[in-house]
C-alpha cells in the first residue's frame, strides 16, 4: 500500500447568491458538496465530470485559492485547513496547479524568465543559481533554453502549456493539480503534453490530480477515477474497474457517450420532469432513466466492491 | 491573444498611421518644449522675457508691433523686449503678452501633469484596494476607528487641541477594543461597497463648484489648485482600475502566482498593475486636457493662480475687458488653450485606438 | 460519384496585408447529394475558412480565387444579394459556439421567425406553427413555452439544437456544421450528433461537417478530408481513413488519441506544432513534423496518389 499524500474530508464550497442593495444572501450554489478524496503518492487521480459540476472549484479549494466552507484537507497527514500565512506558503510549495487555458495563464507583459522567477524565488534558490534553475526547468519540459527571453505571445498553445508546467515544477512540488491542461490544445499537441506529464510522474515521482471531461484520457492515463456530478462524487473506483464495471447511471452515460467506441446507445435525454417534482436528493434524477420510488432514500457513498464506491440508492 | 496589448514598437506602428494622433503628438512636443524654454526665459532676477514688467506708455499694442527708434522713444531701453518686437502685443498694463504666455505655458503643463499624477495615484490605490480586497469585509468597529483616525489627522492640521483630543480618543478606543477582543457592533460591510459608495458620492458633486468652494477657503496658490483638481478627479481612474483588477483577479496567471505563495504586493505590482494600466494611461492623457481647462476656468473666474503670475486663464480673464479694443488679449490665450487641449484629446484617442487590439485588423 | 451538388475547384484564399498570407492553397473537393463530408484538421489549418468561403462570409481583407460551383453557379462570383438568397435557403450553417450564436436580447420565437421573414414569408399565424414545428423537430421538451423563452434560459445543448433547427428550417440543400459539438459536454455531444444525423437523413441534406476530433468522424461522416496548413493531405471514405490511413499526419493524429487500450505505454504524438499561416514550410507542408521525411519532401509539393478508387493521399512516401 502506497502512502496517502493528500486527503480531503467532507470539503464544502458554497457560493452565496446575493441580491439587492445590501447583498443579502438568498441562497447557495453548492459548487462542491461534501467531497472526500484521496491521492496516493506517485498516483494519477482523475476527476471527471461535465462542465459546471464543480471540478475546477474543487481544484481551487485544494490549492486553497478559495476558502473552503467546511471540511478538512490533510497533506502528508498534516491538517492544512488551519494554517497560518507562513505555513500556507510551505504547503503551496508542495502542491501546484496547471490551468486549462494556456493563453491566460501566463502574464502577457512578462518574459518567460520573469514569469518563472516568481516560483524560483519562492523555492529559496540562491540568487546566482536562479537563471541556471530556470534553464534546467525549461529543458525538463522540452523547451530550448533561450526561450526564457521571449514573451508568451511568441509561443504556441502547447509550448505555453509546457511553460506553465515548468512554472508549477519550479517549486519542486510533490503534487500537481492539472485542471483540464490539454482540452484547449490541438490533438497532436495534447499527446505531447500527456507524455510529458507521464514522464514527469516517473522521473520525479510526482503525484497528479487530473481534472478532465475526456474519458478517453482518463482511461489511458489515470490510476483512480472520481466521477463528479453537481458538486458530489457519484462514483469512484480504480480506472479499470470503472471502465469495465460502471454502476452509477451517470457513469454509464458518460462511458457510452465516448464517440467512436460506443457499445450501446446512451440512454439519457431529459426524461423526467422538473427537479422540484422529484422527491429525491439525487442530483442526477431528472436525467436518470432508472428513476423510481426507491430513489428517495439512502444517498450515501457506499462501497460495493473493494475500492469501488457508488452514490445511488438503486444499487 | 486578444486581450494582449501590443508591444511598444508595434504600438508606434499603429499610431503612426493615425494622422490626427501624430498631429496631436507633434503639437504636444512643441508645447512641452515651449513650456520648458518658457520656464527658463521668464524666471530669475533679470529674465530675458519679463512677464511682469509694466510699461504704461506701451499698453494695448497689437501683435507684431516692432519698436522703432522714432515711434516709442519714451520707452526705457531696458523695457524693450528681445528683438525689439512685441510678438503677441501688450496688455492694458503694457506687459508683453508673449512673455506672459510663455510663463503660462509652464503653469498649464505642471497643473495638468501634477493634478493628473495625483488623481491617477489616488485612483490606482483606491481602485486597486476595491478590486483586489473588495470581497473582504470590514467590521463596523474598525471602520469607525479608521474614520476617527483620519478625522483626527485632518483636524489637527487646523485646530491643534481638537485634533489631539480626537487622536487621544482614537488611542483609548483602540486599546479598549484590544482589551475586550470582540466587536461592539455586530455588523460588517464589504470593502468594495464602501469604496464604491464613496466614489458614487464623489461623482455626485458638481466637481467644478466643489473646486471653487475649496479654492475659496484655501489661500490662493498654484499648488493648492493642482492638489484640489487632483483630489476631485480620481474617480474615473479608480473605477477603471477596479474593473480591470476584478477581471484580472480571476485570470489564471494571477491565480498561479497566488498558488505559488507570491505575496500580495508582488502580485499587484508585478502581475496586475502592468496589465491594468493601459486604459488608465488613455484616460490620463485626456484628463490632463481637462485639468488644463479647469485651471484656465478657475483663473478666468479669479480663483486661480494669484495675479502677478501669468496663466493662460488669467490672461484671458484680464483681456475680456478689452475684447473689442484689443481682441488679441483673448484670442491668443484662447487659441493656445484650444490647441493644447485638442492635441491632448487627439493623442489620447489615438492611443486608445492603438491599444485596442480590435482596431488592429 | 456522378452528381456532386457542390464542387470546390482550386480554392485559394489569401489575406491581403503588407504581405499576402495564403490561408487556403488549391483546395479541391466535391460534395455528393445526401452524403456527409467531414473536414478534419487542427486549429489554423483553414477548415473554417473553407466553410466561410462557401457561405460567402469571408472577412473583407480575404480574397478567394478558384471556383465554388453550386447548382451551375460560381458562388465566388455572385453579388451580395444573390448570396443572401442562397444563404439559409439553400446552404445554411451551424457555428461552434451556441452561447454567442443566438442574440440574448430576442426570444427564440423572434429569432426563428426571422429566417422565415427574411426569405419572404409573411403569414403570421403560420409563422408560429412553423416555428413550433422546428422545436418539435429538434426535440426540445415543452416546445410551446420554450418558444417564447430567451437564450439564457436554455442549456447549451438546447441552444445548439435550436441552431440546428434554424439551419434546416428552410430545407436547404447543404448544411455546413463548423465544430457544432466542441463547446458541449460529451453526453450532450452524442445527442447533438444523433439529432444531426437524423435530420440529415429525414430531409435528404448533404452536409459538410467540420471538426478537429477524429473520433467524432466515426459517428457522422461518409467521407473524410484531412486538412493541414491550408492544403488537403488525404481524402477517402470514413472506414478507409480511420482503419487504413496512408498519410503520416493522419496516422499521427490517430495515434495521438488516448484510450483505455493504449494504457501503460507512451503515446506517439506528432512532434512540433502547427505552423502559423505566415511561415508555412516549402514543399510538403507537413515535412518539418514528419518522422519519415526524405530529401524530396522539403523541395517538392507531393502529387495526388490514389491508393484505392476513392482514397487518395498527397505524400511522396506513398507510391
Amino acid at each position: 500500500m502506497k502512502d496517502t499524500i493528500l486527503e480531503l474530508r467532507g470539503i464544502k464550497k458554497y457560493f452565496p447568491i446575493q441580491k439587492g442593495l445590501l447583498k443579502r444572501t438568498v441562497g447557495y450554489i453548492k459548487a462542491v458538496d461534501h467531497v472526500d478524496l484521496f491521492v496516493k503518492r506517485n498516483q494519477i487521480v482523475g476527476i471527471v465530470g461535465e462542465s459546471g459540476c464543480g471540478k475546477s472549484t474543487l481544484a481551487r479549494c485544494i490549492l486553497r485559492l478559495y476558502e473552503i466552507d467546511d471540511g478538512k484537507i490533510f497533506f502528508n497527514g498534516k491538517d492544512v485547513t488551519t494554517l497560518t500565512k507562513k505555513e500556507l506558503k510551505s504547503y503551496r510549495q508542495k502542491v501546484q496547479i496547471v490551468f486549462q487555458d494556456p493563453y491566460s495563464s501566463l502574464n502577457p507583459k512578462l518574459t518567460i524568465k520573469s514569469s518563472l522567477m516568481d516560483g524560483v524565488k519562492q523555492a529559496n534558490v540562491e540568487k546566482p543559481k536562479r537563471i541556471e534553475k530556470i534553464s534546467e526547468l525549461l529543458e525538463l519540459v522540452g523547451l530550448p533554453k533561450d526561450s526564457m527571453h521571449k514573451y508568451p505571445h511568441q509561443f504556441s498553445g502547447g509550448q505555453r502549456q509546457r511553460i506553465c508546467i515548468a512554472r508549477a515544477l519550479s517549486l519542486n512540488p510533490e503534487l500537481i493539480v492539472c485542471d483540464e491542461p490539454v482540452s484547449a490544445l490541438d490533438v497532436s499537441v495534447q499527446a505531447q503534453i500527456i507524455n510529458l506529464l507521464m514522464e514527469l510522474k516517473e522521473k520525479i515521482g510526482l503525484s497528479l490530480i487530473f481534472i478532465t471531461h475526456d474519458l478517453n484520457l482518463v482511461g489511458y492515463f489515470c490510476d483512480y477515477v472520481y466521477v463528479m456530478y453537481m458538486g458530489k462524487i457519484v462514483e469512484c473506483a480504480p480506472t479499470l474497474d470503472i471502465f469495465k464495471n460502471p454502476h452509477h447511471p451517470y457513469t454509464r452515460l458518460l462511458l457510452d457517450s465516448i464517440p467512436g467506441k460506443r457499445k450501446q446507445r446512451p440512454d439519457s435525454v431529459f426524461i423526467n420532469k422538473q427537479d422540484s417534482q422529484l422527491n429525491t436528493q439525487c442530483g442526477f434524477a431528472p436525467r436518470c432513466k432508472y428513476f423510481s420510488k426507491k430513489c428517495e432514500n439512502n444517498l450515501d457513498l457506499r462501497e460495493i466492491e473493494k475500492g469501488h464506491w457508488v452514490r445511488c440508492s438503486l444499487i | 491573444m486578444e486581450n494582449m496589448s501590443p508591444p511598444l514598437y508595434e504600438l508606434w506602428e499603429i499610431l503612426k498611421k493615425n494622422r490626427l494622433a501624430i498631429a496631436g503628438l507633434t503639437t504636444l512636443l512643441i508645447f512641452f518644449l515651449v513650456a520648458i524654454l518658457g520656464l527658463f526665459l521668464t524666471s530669475g532676477k533679470n529674465p530675458i522675457y519679463d512677464p511682469a514688467k509694466v510699461r504704461l506708455e506701451a499698453k494695448l499694442l497689437p501683435p507684431m508691433t516692432v519698436i522703432h527708434e522714432n515711434t516709442l522713444n519714451t520707452l526705457n531701453e531696458k523695457d524693450i523686449p528681445p528683438f525689439r518686437i512685441f510678438l503677441f502685443g501688450t496688455d492694458h498694463l503694457g506687459r508683453d503678452v508673449f512673455s506672459r504666455m510663455l510663463q503660462g505655458a509652464w503653469v498649464s503643463l505642471t497643473v495638468g501633469f501634477v493634478a493628473v499624477g495625483i488623481s491617477v495615484f489616488i485612483g490606482i490605490i483606491i481602485g486597486g484596494i476595491a478590486g483586489y480586497y473588495g470581497n473582504k469585509s470590514i467590521s463596523l468597529d474598525y471602520l469607525l476607528l479608521f474614520i476617527i483616525l483620519i478625522c483626527g489627522l485632518i483636524i489637527i492640521y487646523y485646530k491643534k487641541w481638537l485634533g489631539t483630543f480626537i487622536l487621544l480618543f482614537f488611542i483609548v478606543a483602540t486599546s479598549i477594543k484590544k482589551l475586550f477582543k470582540k466587536n461592539f457592533f455586530n455588523f460588517s460591510i464589504l470593502i468594495d461597497s464602501i469604496i464604491m459608495g464613496i466614489i458614487d458620492i464623489m461623482l455626485c458633486f458638481p466637481s467644478f463648484f466643489l473646486i471653487l468652494t475649496v479654492v475659496a477657503l484655501l489661500p490662493p496658490s498654484i499648488y493648492n489648485i493642482m492638489v484640489v483638481i487632483g483630489l476631485t478627479s480620481w474617480m474615473g481612474t479608480a473605477r477603471f482600475i477596479r474593473a480591470e483588477f476584478l477581471s484580472l483577479r480571476e485570470r489564471e496567471f494571477v491565480l498561479a502566482a497566488k498558488a505559488m505563495g507570491v505575496s500580495d504586493l508582488i502580485i499587484i505590482f508585478k502581475h496586475m498593475l502592468p496589465n491594468a494600466i493601459t486604459p488608465v494611461l488613455v484616460s490620463a492623457t485626456i484628463g490632463i486636457a481637462r485639468a488644463i481647462l479647469t485651471e484656465a476656468g478657475l483663473s478666468f473666474l479669479g480663483f486661480g493662480v494669484p495675479p502677478p503670475h501669468a496663466t493662460w486663464g488669467n490672461i484671458l480673464s484680464e483681456g475680456k475687458y478689452y475684447l473689442f479694443d484689443a481682441p488679441w488679449l483673448t484670442l491668443i490665450p484662447g487659441t493656445a488653450i484650444l490647441i493644447v487641449v485638442l492635441a491632448f484629446n487627439l493623442f489620447g484617442e489615438g492611443l486608445r485606438d492603438a491599444l485596442n487590439p480590435k482596431s488592429r485588423d | 460519384m456522378e452528381n456532386p451538388i457542390l464542387t470546390v475547384q482550386d480554392l485559394t484564399v489569401q489575406i491581403k496585408n503588407q504581405q499576402d498570407i495564403t490561408i487556403l492553397n488549391n483546395i479541391n473537393f466535391d460534395l455528393q447529394k445526401g452524403e456527409t463530408l467531414c473536414i478534419v484538421g487542427e486549429s489554423g489549418c483553414g477548415k473554417s475558412f473553407t466553410a466561410l468561403s462557401i457561405m460567402g462570409l469571408l472577412p473583407k481583407k480575404a480574397k478567394a480565387y478558384g471556383k465554388i460551383m453550386f447548382k451551375g453557379k460560381n458562388l465566388l462570383q455572385l453579388s451580395n444579394e444573390e448570396l443572401r438568397d442562397i444563404r439559409g435557403k439553400e446552404i445554411s450553417m451551424v457555428f461552434q459556439d451556441p452561447l454567442t450564436s443566438l442574440n440574448p436580447l430576442f426570444s427564440i420565437y423572434e429569432q426563428l421567425s426571422e429566417i422565415f421573414i427574411a426569405h419572404g414569408f409573411k403569414n403570421k399565424k403560420e409563422l408560429k406553427t412553423r416555428c413550433l414545428k422546428i422545436l418539435e423537430d429538434v426535440k426540445i421538451p415543452d416546445p410551446k413555452t420554450k418558444l417564447f423563452s430567451y437564450p439564457h434560459e436554455l442549456s447549451g445543448g438546447q441552444r445548439q439544437r435550436i441552431l440546428i433547427g434554424m439551419a434546416v428550417a428552410l430545407e436547404p440543400d447543404i448544411i455546413i456544421a463548423d465544430e457544432p459539438t466542441t463547446a458541449l459536454d460529451v453526453t450532450i455531444q452524442y445527442e447533438i450528433l444523433s439529432l444531426f444525423n437524423r435530420l440529415k437523413r429525414k430531409k435528404g441534406l448533404s452536409a459538410l461537417y467540420i471538426t478537429h476530433d477524429l473520433s467524432v468522424v466515426s459517428e457522422v461522416g461518409d467521407r473524410v478530408i484531412i486538412m493541414y496548413a491550408g492544403t488537403i493531405l488525404e481524402q477517402g471514405p470514413k472506414e478507409s481513413i480511420l482503419n487504413n490511413p496512408y498519410h503520416p499526419y493522419t496516422k499521427g493524429l490517430l495515434n495521438s488519441i488516448p484510450s483505455l487500450e493504449k494504457r501503460g505505454s507512451y503515446l506517439t504524438p506528432i512532434p512540433g506544432f502547427v505552423p502559423s499561416a505566415e511561415n508555412r514550410p516549402k514543399g510538403c507542408p507537413f515535412h518539418p513534423r514528419c518522422l519519415k521525411k526524405q530529401a524530396i519532401c522539403t523541395k517538392k509539393v507531393p502529387d495526388k496518389t490514389f491508393v484505392s478508387d476513392n482514397h487518395f493521399v498527397y505524400c511522396h512516401l506513398v507510391k
